[in-house]
């Protein structure tokens, strides 16, 4: 589970200069006094700049772990038709072929391919727009929550590529935690740019699309590699840290999906 | 959008310079995504999308700071962030405010402001703001009125700063605004918004946590994996969470607040129950067994909720059924716009009360109440017309304006149609100014009130206790109960019903008093007068009418009828009392020729005959051949009763003779004999001769009669009466608000009947516009049901929560049962107290 987890805070860190790009605009808007407050402005103190900003990271919190619950309810779904269906672990593989899959065309798209990419239905995005204008009016700080909460609204395909990995863990526990683990890979690129490292950052962006597609492939290559790696027969594995569950419901028993033999 | 363009950072892109960077995020745009040709190249469809978003939403601006590069200024410490909260209660300091807001408390050096509180939720409330001089050194009281959320601060400036204060009382959860302070209204708008959402949050949270909850109940049937179990419970367990620390989280501060200023309140244990119910869940869900609250709790934040809305909400009601100027005003007003310049023309248009300003135009047909201060326009009504003034003066008889004459609201027009050019609106009028003493008699407190608001505090002591008391007993007994249990009684224990009974039920009572007509300025009377005691009634004006009538007749009655019409042009009491006697009758006679002689009487022709009129010595020396033998045992006989004789002379002989006499109020004896009944000893003091006096105390079945007794006799006569049967007896003067003023002001309850409610309530507690006896024993009767009105619902409230506790401690009443009676029993007693028939029911 550690490794899984540590695997994920790897590659989020290693593509977050991606983040950076995606969400810094709106992430250094959010920590600025409020729109209209004129030159008075200024007078918004580093302390509450300093709330804004945890308030932001942990409304992303929320939002992600919140995502990736769902992305592991979705893969409980999945795994319990292939366990049907008699085929073990179906949300993982399919997981992990789609990042190898997301990764492979990032790649193509930067060697001149042009690749239709599946787009987000369009009532999302007018949701989106219209949560982030009422979360505009809020106070300073409920309004650093609320955008961080709403950026699970963005429509990144770095951050849905971890929602798969996450559907991919078949366990809403499991999903959680790994959004979790992709959180705090963003929150040092993140930070950064809200405090004004962006110049570093955007050179490191430029270089961020291949990064961030190997990181892809490597990783849904690893978690598929893991899956098949789990010993067969021997029940099925915990998601979080691949030691078989034991046959008897117990306190560990919470991410198990302890199907007893 | 090429506006846009431009703002997109200048970032060396090296050999693709050629094409832009992605508009969003800034990086290089791949080559697979470039676009020919567009204005806006993108890295991604995600950046794309979300440059579409974030353009749709208005939000351009985000990119131009973006590009703005400005680090962070480090961060501030503590003290600063603080200091902006401080700031905002700096003006409280400023000599502008202390000289608008604050009024001297007496000679003591004190002075007194009053503050709209925000987050004021319940009687427990009234405790702790009333704790305020011992978390604040130099505050002197302070009391809060439940139903406006105003606390009245009483502080020392020599030894503590206004603003200290402020953050005291906003250190322990009650935000204050100045009073008349938009920022008020505005915390009230939002106060009541926030606590929508919170409702609507905890709703939907609890719909969310049930159906879960469904699925765990049907699954125990269906054999369900314990996979499936296990992640229903955690989702449950995440909603309720959600309900506890979002919508819940007004428990626990409120809760925080109280343990600050180290008294208890009703959201202690409230908060406590929510919490242990929490613990267990999580500790349930986590360990895979025992009973999960989910459901329950996220119910139970909801319920409480919206019970306290509903609360909110009554006890609003309550406030504005005492919203006393509504009682003598009207609430809409006819402005009329675009008038001539004489105030004629223009177009009509109904303005409610609070929007009418001081130079508006009024229309007001006959029969209307002044909605304001004025002065009577020439227009309309160009010979004026009459107005009933009695609230202000106390003069019953209608009085004639003139255009330019003064108007007062409250006043009646009874004349003809008028129009008024407003000088003073709203709260700045003369009936604004007497209201205010009254209000401050419904946020006054008296001893029953401050009585029950201890006894709640103590009660949610008890209650906490017997709650933890719960939780431990039945640890011992069946643990996987005792997280329910002890959540069920300490959230049915709430003190609510007992600390709102009282003052809602005495702030109802003084509502119903004002619009019967009876203004009571200090709620403690209401308490003095249920006991018993001695009434002082003043004679003339109070038992009786207070102006002569013919009371008999003798000799010619056309003569007297003749003698009427001779009157007809004196206004003295007599020659009114005589006319009313006469009716139409006195029309009738022709009237040639009439010669007055001031305060004795009137020589005349009347249809062809001399006649006089007048008193007996005028008339006898105005006819010196009168029959003075035949007239004069009547005349004496009359006089020894204390009626005033007049007689009636034509063609130099005495014709006829009328008594006239203060009438007795035919309703005195049934009132003095219904207060003699209730244990009230019943005297008069009176100025007059023992004679009428006694007359009077006879006829309406009083014994003790005082006459000749001068304003000053009356004082000291009140002043130095003793109980005659122990302790707890008071003493009421009824009379005269001027005459009697002082009488009225040394007694325990001073009830005016006359002189105006404005000069009245200055002296006396109690004050009545329509001055009958049967209004003065309604009053005593009002009292001693507004106090027993009181008890029930005491009692009622209290056997309620301690049936209730009890039911919960042994497990009758779930958590939930529990959140659901609580509101009921709050809202019981407001109902209980609004609808009891204290003033105005029948005898």
């Amino acid at each position: 589970m550690i490794a899984t987890l540590s695997g994920i805070v790897l590659a989020s860190l290693l593509g977050s200069a991606h983040c950076a790009g995606m969400c810094g605009a709106i992430a250094t808007m959010s920590l600025e006094p409020a729109r209209g407050a004129g030159a008075g402005s200024r007078r918004a103190g580093g302390g509450q700049r300093a709330r804004a900003a945890v308030a932001y990271h942990a409304g992303r919190l929320v939002s992600y772990a919140l995502l990736g619950a769902l992305a592991g309810v979705v893969g409980t779904l999945v795994d319990m038709g292939g366990d049907l269906a008699g085929v073990r672990r179906v949300a993982g593989v399919l997981a992990s072929l789609a990042m190898v899959g997301c990764g492979l065309g990032v790649l193509l798209v930067h060697a001149g391919c042009a690749v239709r990419w599946p787009r987000l239905p369009g009532v999302l995005g007018g949701l989106a727009s219209r949560a982030h204008r009422v979360a505009w009016g809020l106070p300073m700080v409920w309004r650093a929550g609320a955008i961080g909460l709403l950026t699970a609204l963005l429509p990144c395909g770095w951050l849905y590529v971890f929602v798969t990995a996450a559907a991919g863990t078949g366990s809403p526990v499991g999903g959680a935690a790994l959004m979790a683990a992709f959180w705090l890979g963003t929150v040092p690129a993140l930070a950064a740019v809200g405090l004004g490292a962006r110049s570093v950052l955007a050179r490191v962006r430029l270089r961020s699309g291949v990064v961030s597609a190997a990181a892809m492939i490597v990783l849904g290559g690893v978690l598929l590699w893991a899956g098949a790696a789990a010993p067969a027969g021997a029940g099925p594995a915990c998601p979080l840290c691949d030691t078989p569950a034991p046959s008897e419901p117990s306190a560990h028993a919470i991410g198990s999906r302890g199907r007893t033999p | 959008m090429t506006a846009v363009a431009g703002h997109t950072p200048a970032i060396d892109t090296g050999a693709a310079s050629a094409v832009r960077p992605c508009a969003h995020c800034a990086a290089r745009v791949p080559r697979g995504m470039i676009e020919p040709g567009a204005a806006e190249q993108f890295c991604c469809g995600g950046c794309r999308a979300a440059y579409h978003m974030i353009m749709s939403s208005g939000l351009s601006a985000c990119y131009r700071l973006r590009d703005r590069f400005e680090p962070v200024r480090a961060v501030a410490s503590g003290p600063e962030a603080g200091a902006a909260d401080g700031a905002a209660f700096e003006g409280f300091d400023s000599p502008a405010y202390a000289q608008r807001a604050a009024s001297g408390e007496g000679d003591s050096g004190l002075l007194r402001v009053e503050w709209v509180l925000e987050n004021v939720r319940c009687a427990a409330c009234v405790w702790l703001v009333e704790r305020l001089p011992r978390l604040c050194p130099g505050v002197a009281a302070a009391r809060l009125d439940l139903g406006r959320g105003v606390a009245q601060v009483v502080w020392d400036p020599s030894r503590v700063r206004l603003s200290a204060v402020a953050r005291a009382l906003a250190g322990i959860g009650y935000r204050p605004h100045a009073l008349r302070d938009e920022s008020a209204r505005r915390a009230r708008a939002r106060q009541d918004r926030a606590a929508v959402v919170r409702v609507a949050v905890a709703g939907a949270c609890a719909g969310n946590a049930m159906l879960f909850a469904v699925a765990l109940y049907a699954g125990m049937f269906a054999q369900m994996e314990p996979a499936h179990r296990d992640l229903f419970r955690a989702f449950g367990l995440l909603v309720t969470l959600v309900c506890v620390l979002w919508p819940g989280r007004v428990f626990f501060a409120g809760a925080w607040g109280a343990l600050r200023a180290r008294s208890p309140h009703l959201d202690v244990p409230i908060a406590l129950a929510i919490a242990v119910g929490t613990a267990w869940s999580v500790r349930s869900t986590l360990l895979g067994t025992g009973e999960v609250y989910s459901d329950s709790l996220s119910m139970l934040v909801f319920v409480l909720l919206c019970g306290r809305m509903m609360q909110r909400h009554q006890q609003r009601w309550a406030c504005d059924a005492v919203e006393l100027l509504l009682c003598l005003t009207p609430s809409i007003a006819s402005v009329v716009h675009e008038a001539g310049a004489d105030g004629s023309g223009g177009s009509l248009r109904r303005t409610p009360i609070d929007a009418v300003r001081a130079g508006d135009l009024v229309h007001v047909e006959p029969g209307q109440t002044f909605p304001a201060d004025g002065e009577l326009m020439p227009c309309v009504g160009s010979a004026g017309t009459e107005i009933d003034a009695a609230l202000l003066t106390g003069e019953s008889r209608p009085q004639r304006v003139v255009a330019g004459g003064r108007v007062c609201a409250g006043t009646v027009n009874l004349a003809s149609a008028v129009r008024v050019r407003v000088t003073a609106a709203g709260d700045q009028t003369r009936a604004a100014g007497l209201m205010r003493m009254v209000e401050r008699a419904s946020r006054s407190r008296p001893p029953i009130v401050q009585l029950t608001d201890r006894a709640a505090g103590w009660f949610t002591v008890v209650m906490i206790i017997v709650g933890l008391a719960t939780l431990g007993a039945w640890l011992a007994i069946d643990a996987s109960q005792a997280a329910a249990r002890a959540v069920a009684v300490m959230v049915v224990a709430c003190p609510c019903a007992l600390g709102l009974a009282t003052p809602m039920t005495i702030s109802a009572a003084l509502g119903r008093a004002a619009r019967g007509g009876v203004l009571i300025k200090d709620a403690a009377a209401i308490e003095r007068l249920s006991s018993r005691g001695t009434v002082y009634f003043d004679k003339t004006g109070t038992l009786t009418a207070g102006r002569p009538r013919v009371l008999r007749t003798a000799g010619d009655r056309r003569a007297l009828e003749r003698a009427a019409a001779l009157d007809h042009a004196s206004d003295h009491p007599s020659a009114r009392a005589l006319r009313d006697w006469a009716g139409d009758a006195a029309g009738a006679h022709r009237v040639d020729s009439a010669r007055a002689t001031l305060g004795a009487g009137v020589t005349g022709v009347v249809g062809g005959a001399p006649v006089s009129v007048g008193k007996p010595t005028y008339v006898y020396a105005a006819c010196p051949g009168a029959d003075r033998l035949r007239w004069g045992p009547g005349v004496e006989a009359a006089e020894r009763e204390g009626l005033s004789v007049v007689l009636v002379a034509e063609r130099g002989r005495v014709v006829a003779m009328a008594a006239l006499g203060d009438e007795i109020r035919p309703d005195a004896r049934q009132a003095v004999a219904a207060l003699g009944a209730k244990g009230w000893s019943v005297a008069i003091l009176s100025g007059d001769a023992p004679g009428p006096v006694r007359a009077v105390a006879d006829a309406v079945g009083i014994d003790a009669a005082h006459s000749r007794m001068s304003p000053e006799d009356k004082l000291a006569r009140v002043r130095d009466w003793r109980p005659l049967a122990g302790p707890g007896q008071v003493r009421v003067m009824v009379g005269d608000g001027v005459n009697d003023a002082a009488a009225l002001a040394a007694a325990d309850v001073g009830i005016a009947v006359h002189g105006g409610a404005e000069a009245s309530l200055a002296a006396a507690d109690v004050y009545l516009s329509r001055p009958t006896m049967a209004g003065i024993a309604a009053v005593f009767r009002g009292c001693r049901r507004t106090v027993a009105a009181v008890r029930t619902n005491l009692i009622v409230s209290v056997s309620y929560n301690v049936l209730a506790v009890a039911a919960a401690a042994v497990g009758l009443i779930g958590p939930l049962g529990a959140a659901v009676l609580m509101p009921i029993s709050s809202l019981t007693v407001l109902a209980l107290a609004l609808r009891a028939r204290t003033f105005g029911g029948p005898a």
